[in-house]
């Protein structure tokens, strides 16, 4: 019996695992079809390791059971150099595995961001996104804690005095020209909150008192969504905001569209 | 000489009278103040028994919202009027449930049963010795394990309910105060202060069974041939002792942030349901910090004796020496060392060192090496023997598979670079409920069908038990390999509903799946509880050493 | 291997067993292991001053109250004492310490800041296993309790170097 079971969910669990009914979804920079490729090893590695210890497994009680009580049995008690074998490769593969993955991981968190990267800031809050841009003039406007007000439409809290803030744009989602470097800087005004974009393969915290930057360019455009992925309170499954990838020259327009909004800049003559 | 003969062995007092095993008359001196380690090993394991049953139903109840978050169950409304209000199960209610679920399984069912339940009931009479060392210090510990539950269970029931913050509580959320949401006020204080009473309960626990372990065994008996089980005890009390040390002021520093206005772990400029926080340099990473020092060791609390126990049960039903017990000893004790280094690895995303994080990884990946020694020798062990299938057996058998299972999985988390897609998806929580909870309840039903005969006298029903065996192993399969599915398409753990999230909604029929395997499971552990409590009172009586082991408990005369 | 491997651990039972002298030093090593824990305890009590100290720019540390110096001599001579096997000018020596900390304690109410946090946590902590001593000396050997408090002694002595490393 024991074998039998040991088979159908060995069986069952590499069917569902190989389907392809449900996986990963579509990697849209060089970054995550790296990370792709290195998750397709380990994935394959793990999968053989699983089924052919599991078929060992029920091997071992194919062929060794007996029926009713027994009487005592000899047999092997132990092999050192079959253990000491065994260890090696485990070794090998285990620490082999972490150590290539280690490219992958100094490509998001190690590297530093080219000069003309994109900067923007994020900061979290129970249970909602708010992205801020900077203006023509490229600095982020000073921001004072006790004039965060969400009533009043300022969750950065938004320094009116400041000229740099004039033209800053805060937005809800967030928006990204196609193919560019971007540093998003990252900050969480009350608790734990992580941003996490499937198509990028990236996770990070966002840690009041902290400023994380995180950096990536998403090469794809589209719509893709961000789930908080730490336990952030009672809103935490609702906490949702969007990663739109767009045109460089899509994004320019947008931009231009907002600061007339703002009144940042006038809207040019029509001929 | 036949196996069947053993239990003719006598016990070895040297020169002492043999001591009287009864257990004291009258039900309070013998289920109040008993300081006998058969009573307390008892006491543990049905209080564990009731915590794991109450665990398992807040885990239906989650289940069973996740597949219908809007359905409406008229009697939730009349245990939660507030958090169950109309029926309908709020966020605040699901996210109070799992929290509790966690830390009652965690601490109540799997730190409890498989060390301070068994091993006080078999560590004594496995190495010879009358009863643990200090036999009032057992009572103690006993009595503040009960209390710490007491009041953790009083987090139910006080204004705002149940934290909603997870087991592990990370600050700000748990530090802030009731402004984080219902429960994060007195029902957070109730929670530290239950985890501190668990701390010291534990820590009392670990001094006995470390100075039992040293001091108390038969004089012949040297440490390389205690069984593998004495072993496993007693590297989870070396852990104990370190881990918990180190929980413990992690809980008072965050109860002084929460109510004496320090900021160990709060940042300055906290804005909480538009509330500026006075709070100023503290941080955050530092709980983390702090808290996975205990909880990564605490996995292997879970998993060490529950492996002793495998070893030993597969090598009784196989008729053979354990393979390579050397090396299964070492494996042990480098898992419980290593465990102390690993920490890390549950932080890969949380704004750490990104330097220290590959190192993490690195030292996270070589546990998998002692760990891989194990499932060789566990093989090994059963290769060339006459495997006799029972009940214990069985689930002997099923803990190997889902160590497999639950641990290979290991590899990919253990990754920073892979861990920045599965961190805090289902992957994760499939991943840990494989290897931490399910191995280790396999391994506690494996202890409690085969040790059965020695602690009641009678012999658990075979055919139940079997079937119970059967519909356990399919089902908790069909439970977490889904949710790994899950976890690869990405969905968050941690979520009372999936309804905002397009890419959650096509894994409708894979949390459906979920549930019901959920339920059938559940279902099967009834007919453990009958089974367990009628073979109490109507079970064939058993014969001294039913499954003719080698171990020296069946050659006690000490009865309960 | 034959057949006969598999069998139990026989243990001679014609072998004397001095069975106080185990239970004696299973409290020895019982001991041990609690002062290993405390040990811990402590240790993680310290890693938190010296990241909270290091990482964030509101650190000041305290002014050390003169009583500490005179409670610190009064533990030493309780140890001192106890070494000439003087229990009971030993304990006496113990209350005086903790008298000394209630001292402290007062003049220290109106001292804010984080320093102060970790006077009050590293002070009342080690308080508590004072506390634990005086129960040790009641109820455990006499020369155990002795050893825990002689721990306890040196702990304090951690802790005023504490006090010394981050004052003000």
């Amino acid at each position: 019996m024991a074998a039998v079971l040991v088979w159908v969910v060995t069986a069952a669990t590499l069917a569902l695992f190989l389907s392809g009914r449900w996986w990963l979804p579509e990697a849209i920079n060089a970054q995550a079809r790296s990370w792709d490729s290195h998750f397709n090893l380990t994935f394959w590695i793990m999968g053989a390791v699983f089924a052919a210890a599991q078929l060992a497994l029920s091997w071992v009680v194919l062929r060794y059971r007996s029926s009713g009580e027994p009487v005592a049995e000899s047999g092997s008690h132990g092999n050192n150099k079959l253990e000491l074998v065994w260890m090696g490769a485990a070794a090998v593969v285990f620490v082999g595995l972490s150590a290539l993955s280690t490219a992958i991981w100094a490509g998001v968190h190690l590297e530093r961001a080219p000069a003309g990267a994109m900067r923007i800031e994020a900061v979290a809050k129970q249970f909602a996104w708010n992205f801020r841009y900077q203006g023509p003039d490229g600095k982020f406007g000073r921001v004072k804690p006790e004039l965060i007000s969400d009533a009043n439409g300022n969750p950065f809290g938004l320094d009116d005095t400041d000229e740099a803030g004039r033209d800053d744009i805060t937005m809800a989602a967030l928006r990204v020209p196609a193919g560019t470097p971007v540093v998003l800087e990252m900050q969480s005004r009350d608790v734990l909150h992580n941003f996490f974009v499937r198509e990028l393969r990236i996770k990070q915290d966002l840690v009041p008192g902290m400023r994380i930057p995180l950096r990536f360019s998403a090469d794809k455009p589209g719509t893709y969504e961000v789930a908080c992925s730490e336990l952030c309170g009672l809103g935490h499954h609702q906490m949702r905001t969007q990663l739109i990838v767009m045109g460089k020259e899509e994004f320019q327009k947008w931009q231009q569209e907002t600061l007339q909004q703002l009144g940042v800049i006038t809207a040019p003559e029509s001929r | 000489m036949a196996a069947g003969d053993l239990a003719a062995t006598g016990r070895d007092y040297g020169s002492r009278e043999p001591v009287v095993a009864a257990p004291p008359p009258g039900f309070v001196r013998r289920w109040i103040f008993s300081t006998d380690h058969k009573v307390i090993g008892k006491q543990y394991y049905f209080l564990a028994l009731f915590a794991a049953f109450l665990g398992m139903a807040l885990s239906l109840l989650m289940r069973w919202h996740l597949i219908d978050p809007d359905r409406k169950i008229a009697w939730l409304e009349k245990l939660w009027p507030e958090g169950a209000a109309g029926g309908i199960m709020t966020p605040e209610l699901y996210l109070s449930l799992m929290t509790m679920h966690g830390t009652i399984m965690v601490f109540f069912v799997l730190t409890t049963v498989p060390q301070s339940g068994f091993g006080n009931y078999f560590l004594p009479l496995q190495i010879g010795a009358d009863d643990m060392a200090f036999p009032r210090l057992n009572m103690a510990s006993f009595w503040t394990t009960f209390v710490s539950f007491l009041v953790l269970i009083a987090a139910f029931v006080v204004p705002g309910g149940a934290p909603l913050g997870g087991w592990t509580a990370y600050p700000p959320l748990s530090g802030v105060g009731a402004i984080a949401g219902p429960g994060m006020g007195l029902g957070m204080d109730l929670w530290i202060v239950s985890i501190a009473l668990f701390c010291i309960a534990s820590l009392m626990g670990a001094i006995n069974f470390v100075a039992t372990l040293v001091d108390l065994r038969a004089p012949s008996l040297g440490l390389m041939q205690l069984p593998l089980t004495c072993w496993g005890w007693f590297t989870t009390a070396m852990i104990s002792l370190l881990a918990f040390a180190v929980l413990l002021p992690g809980g008072v520093l965050l109860l002084m942030d929460r109510n004496l206005g320090t900021s160990f772990f709060l940042p300055a400029g906290l804005v909480v349901s538009d509330r500026a926080l006075q709070h100023s340099g503290g941080s955050p990473i530092l709980w983390q910090h702090l808290f996975w020092f205990f909880g990564h060791p605490e996995v292997y609390i879970a998993i060490l004796p529950g492996m002793g126990f495998v070893s030993t049960i597969l090598s009784t039903f196989a008729r053979k020496p354990i393979f390579g017990y050397r090396a299964m000893v070492y494996a042990m004790v480098a898992i419980a060392a290593l465990g102390f280094l690993v920490w890390g690895h549950h932080m890969f995303v949380s704004g750490m060192n990104p330097y220290s994080a590959i190192a993490f990884s690195l030292i996270t990946m070589t546990v998998g090496v002692p760990s891989a020694i194990k499932t060789f020798n566990w093989v090994g062990t059963l290769w060339g023997g006459k495997l006799w299938i029972t009940t214990p057996s069985l689930f002997a058998l099923g803990f190997v598979s889902l160590f497999v299972s639950g641990g290979i999985t290991g590899i990919l988390l253990g990754q920073p670079a892979m861990d920045m897609y599965f961190h805090d998806t289902y992957f994760v929580v499939g991943h840990f409920h494989l290897i931490m909870g399910v191995a280790a309840v396999f391994a506690m039903f494996a202890g409690t069908y085969y040790w059965f005969p020695k602690m009641f006298g009678r012999m658990m029903n075979e055919t139940l038990g079997k079937a119970h065996f059967l519909v356990t192993f399919l089902g908790v399969y069909a439970i977490f390999v889904p949710m790994h599915i899950a976890g690869i398409v990405g969905n968050p753990r941690r979520y009372p509903d999936f309804k905002e999230f397009e890419f959650l909604a096509d894994l409708k029929f894979l949390h459906t799946m979920m549930t019901h395997a959920a339920m059938s499971t559940a279902a099967i552990q009834l007919v453990f509880l009958f089974n367990l409590f009628w073979s109490m009172y109507r079970g064939s009586v058993a014969p001294a050493n039913p499954w003719h082991a080698t171990t020296r408990e069946w050659s006690s005369d000490e009865y309960e | 291997m034959s057949t006969s491997e598999f069998q139990p651990v026989e243990l001679k039972s014609d072998v004397r067993v001095d069975w106080e002298a185990k239970q004696k030093e299973a409290s020895r090593t019982g001991l041990y292991v609690l002062l290993a824990s405390i040990l811990m305890f402590f240790g993680a009590l310290t890693s938190v001053l010296i990241i909270r100290a290091g990482s964030a720019d509101d650190f000041h540390g305290v002014p050390i109250p003169r009583v500490l110096w005179f409670s610190t001599a009064a533990i030493l001579a309780s140890s001192y004492f106890l070494v000439r096997n003087d229990k009971r000018t030993g304990v006496v020596f113990g209350l005086v310490f903790l008298a000394g900390q209630a001292v402290a304690w007062v003049q220290f109410v109106n001292i804010k800041g984080p320093g102060s946090w970790f006077f009050w946590t590293f002070s009342v902590s080690h308080a508590f296993h004072v506390l634990g001593g005086f129960v040790a000396f009641r109820f455990a050997r006499f020369e155990l309790a002795r050893v825990y408090w002689h721990f306890v002694t040196g702990l304090w002595l951690y802790v005023v170097l504490m006090f010394l490393i981050w004052r003000s």
